[in-house]
């Protein structure tokens, strides 16, 4: 049992993603852009955040590092959910403190497994 | 019988006058300087009758020269002093001829007291005689003590006359001319043949050769003479008469002479040039071994130096200009062709002179020189330097030649690219491909210090061709030698401007190029996120109905459902217009017009616009008016039109405002005019504004693909129509299309 924070722009994929996360047996906090992320995470204090790259009013990368300015949040797990496929930039999700990278489309049971790794402890 | 002088015997006076007449000389008796007798005799030789004779004076007949000579005679002898009794003299005859008297006198008694008598008698003829005699001696000796040549007479081994000439030879001096053999004053090697000479010539035998021998003499310079040798009398006795001249200089010029005959001789036959001589008919009289060894062989029956020649005509034409030369007193001096004994043909300098200019019948003096290697040296250096010339002119690179900016050289290229004639650019200066004086002079120094620098100057400039149009010219100048200019400078010259234009279209291509590059990469990036969210979208609603459907109600099932269609068609929108973009660009956009209610569309879409955004906080208000009547639309086109440009309207519009659509009719066209208080564009985009996948630098995460305003721009283009952008960054835009 965990509280995750999804923040996401596009609609059906947070929808799916809150469902999945429900079923599994989450807690989940939602967020439609970056913003509204910084402020649930800060507000909620989510175990781990699942977070889309490019969305309007703060993208992924600039949701992170104002997270990584916060002392607590900062160790917690964030996966970031990318339509992008390309290597780089996931070196440089990795470089910045993220701790995976998931790309969409995803498998539910890939991203389980994320899920599980990073609340394992 | 006795006779005693007392006994006189006694004649008559008939007898004495008988004696007195008869007597062969002339006979006279003068007293007191009267003539008191005389006999027939004297009165003939003296031009008178004896009766004239009787009484006149004799000193009247006597020569004026001898008058005095004559009365001092007879003074002493009638005074008693001794005199000669004979004396010659001469007397005048009445006739007025001279005649000499040979005249002996005696003084007698007659008639008692004293009288000379004189007898004479004619010796005019044997004077003459003797006066002939006389001068005949004296020629005789001034022809012998003249005479050219030496003579002395040699008697019993002794030298015992010598003329003057012969004593000079012999070095004596004139109390030396007699004494000593003149063997003595020979040098010791030509006795012996002397000897045998004078040995000869006292036998009697006659010589009359002449023999050259050596005199003794100072050791710097021996006298030669020529000898002859004669047996003659002497004094009634046999001696040797020698005769010789001084040959010394004759001896000395032949001497000379054979000297400078071997030098030459030797010149000659040692000289590389061949030299002939030739008769007026051309035979050979004389060849020396160079020309042997120039034809390579032996000249022996070779009479003519016509095999020599490549042929009989060649050989005919070449003598014909000689004889030209020749008639003109010219030497002839020409280089040739001829052919060697063996067949070879070679290169011969040949020059050729009468012996003699004024007499040609002395023949003609030939040299020959073998001039092969030069002559090929010579035509492969003009073949070379002619290929060269060539290789310069057929170059497909100007060539120029300049010292101190001065043109000395330029070949065909420079001048079909620069457009002027040789004799325009030969010896002018530079300056005429500039457009001015500065640009020139701050070429010149540029390029002078460079090639001081680097020795060469590799540069790219424009340059003014004789018509004033400029051409683009890369230029590669080396000094001829090394970092002086000052010895001139040339100049690789080649016409880049069409190399020019390329690389400008070339970068021009490269730079669409890049930005092709970079909007297909932001294609591929905006498509694969467009694509990945509806299938994230589609594959999550998938896995969850697969797995927890049993745990959803039937309505979440539905919800699910049915965002799987919604991704599925959000795709497959995607891919018309990608479509689209694709069918405008081969030119393949469907075009059907129709008439259409255009206000009607544009509510349609402003409505499905608000339904798109539905979180936006942008207004869209809408201006409608009436559309030209009977204007043609083609809906589906139309509908991109409205569609894209309202979205991207609200789009681009993150902090809301007002979005106004108007839609009017002007000067019989439909306007559409869409406007809102966006981000707007930045000016420079806007001419890429329309292209394809191309996105403007401000759109920061705001999502597109690119494909919008170029599928508006090729549907408005479609209708034949336009459309206009105005935009201010940050304050909005506002596109209209007149269709």
């Amino acid at each position: 049992m965990a509280r995750i924070l999804v923040i996401e722009d596009e609609p059906p994929v947070r929808e799916n993603l809150v469902r999945f996360l429900k079923l599994e047996g989450h807690e989940v906090v939602e967020a439609p852009d970056g913003e509204a992320g910084v402020a649930q995470a800060l507000r909620e204090r989510p175990d781990l955040i699942l977070c889309d790259v490019m969305m309007p009013r703060l993208n992924g990368f600039e949701v992170l590092s104002t997270l990584q300015r916060d002392p607590v949040l900062r160790s917690v797990p964030f996966v970031f959910l990318s339509a992008s496929a390309e290597p780089e930039r996931m070196a440089e999700a990795v470089g910045m403190g993220a701790r995976g990278y998931v790309t969409k489309p995803f498998s539910l049971a890939a991203l389980k497994a994320v899920l599980q790794q990073h609340l394992a402890g | 019988m006795a006779h005693q002088p007392s006994d006189t015997p006694q004649f008559s006076e008939q007898a004495y006058r008988a004696v007195i007449e008869h007597v062969s000389q002339g006979m006279m008796v003068v007293q007191d300087e009267s003539i008191v007798f005389c006999n027939r005799r004297a009165a003939r030789l003296v031009g008178m009758t004896p009766a004239e004779m009787l009484g006149a004076s004799f000193v009247a007949r006597v020569h004026p020269d001898d008058l005095a000579m004559v009365l001092e005679r007879h003074r002493k002898g009638l005074a008693g002093e001794p005199v000669p009794r004979q004396l010659e003299f001469r007397i005048r005859l009445p006739d007025g001829s001279v005649r000499w008297l040979g005249v002996s006198v005696s003084a007698i008694p007659w008639n008692g007291r004293s009288a000379v008598l004189t007898f004479f008698s004619d010796v005019t003829d044997h004077r003459a005689v003797i006066e002939s005699l006389r001068r005949s001696e004296e020629r005789y000796h001034a022809v012998v003590e003249h005479v050219g040549e030496g003579m002395a007479v040699e008697l019993d081994g002794e030298l015992v006359f010598a003329n003057d000439r012969a004593s000079a030879l012999l070095r004596r001096r004139d109390t030396d001319r007699a004494g000593g053999a003149l063997l003595m004053h020979v040098h010791p090697d030509d006795r012996a043949g002397l000897s045998k000479l004078i040995d000869a010539a006292r036998h009697g035998e006659r010589d009359t050769q002449r023999h050259e021998l050596r005199l003794l003499g100072d050791a710097s310079a021996e006298t030669w003479i020529e000898l002859g040798v004669n047996r003659v009398p002497w004094d009634g006795r046999e001696a040797v008469l020698f005769f010789f001249s001084d040959i010394s200089r004759r001896k000395n010029l032949e001497e000379r002479l054979r000297v400078t005959l071997e030098e030459r001789e030797t010149v000659l036959a040692h000289a590389v040039v061949g030299i002939a001589l030739l008769n007026p008919d051309g035979r050979f009289r004389w060849a020396n071994p160079a020309m042997e060894s120039i034809f390579g062989g032996s000249s022996a029956g070779v009479r003519t130096m016509e095999p020599f020649y490549l042929s009989r005509e060649h050989y005919l034409q070449v003598g014909g200009e000689v004889a030209q030369c020749i008639r003109e007193g010219r030497a002839y001096e020409s280089e040739l062709q001829m052919r060697r004994f063996d067949g070879r043909v070679i290169w011969a300098a040949l020059s050729g002179r009468a012996i003699n200019p004024r007499d040609t019948s002395k023949g003609t003096v030939w040299t020959v020189m073998d001039i092969t290697r030069r002559k090929e040296l010579e035509v492969a250096l003009q073949r070379s330097s002619s290929e060269r010339e060539a290789i310069f002119n057929s170059a497909l690179v100007g060539v120029c030649f300049n010292i101190h900016r001065r043109i000395q050289y330029v070949n065909d290229k420079y001048l079909e690219m620069t457009g002027y004639a040789r004799h325009e650019l030969e010896g002018q200066s530079s300056r005429l491909f500039y457009t001015s004086d500065q640009a020139y002079e701050e070429d010149g120094e540029r390029t002078n210090a460079a090639l001081r620098r680097d020795g060469d100057y590799i540069t790219e400039r424009q340059l003014l061709r004789r018509n004033g149009e400029p051409f683009w010219a890369r230029l590669a100048g080396r000094c001829l030698n090394e970092r002086e200019p000052e010895s001139g400078v040339i100049w690789t010259v080649l016409d880049i401007t069409e190399r020019k234009r390329a690389e400008d279209d070339i970068r021009a291509a490269l730079e669409q190029q890049k930005e092709l590059n970079q909007l297909r990469s932001r294609f591929v990036a905006m498509t694969s996120h467009e694509f990945r969210t509806p299938l994230a979208t589609i594959l999550s609603s998938a896995e969850l109905l697969r797995h927890y459907s049993e745990r959803m109600p039937e309505a979440e099932r539905g919800e699910l459902l049915a965002s799987i269609e919604a991704g599925v068609h959000r795709m497959t929108q995607m891919l018309d217009r990608i479509l689209l973009i694709g069918q405008s660009e081969a030119q393949m956009l469907e075009f059907r017009p129709r008439a259409l209610d255009l206000p009607r569309l544009c509510e349609e879409l402003l409505e499905q616009t608000r339904s798109q955004w539905p979180a936006t906080g942008t207004k869209l208000v809408a201006d409608l008016g009436a559309t030209p009547a009977g204007a043609m639309y083609d809906e589906t086109l139309l509908r991109h039109i409205l569609s894209n440009l309202l979205s991207n309207a609200v789009k681009y519009s993150p902090d809301g405002g007002e979005v106004r659509l108007r839609l009017a009719s002007e000067a019989g066209r439909t306007v559409i005019e869409v406007r809102d208080r966006g981000i707007g564009i930045p000016a420079d985009e806007i001419g890429h504004l329309f292209e394809s996948f191309h996105r403007a630098s401000n759109v920061g995460d705001i999502k597109g693909t690119g494909l919008g305003l170029a599928i508006v721009r090729k549907a408005v283009e479609r209708h034949g129509g336009e459309i206009r952008v105005e935009s201010e960054l940050g304050r909005g835009t506002c596109f209209t299309v007149l269709l």
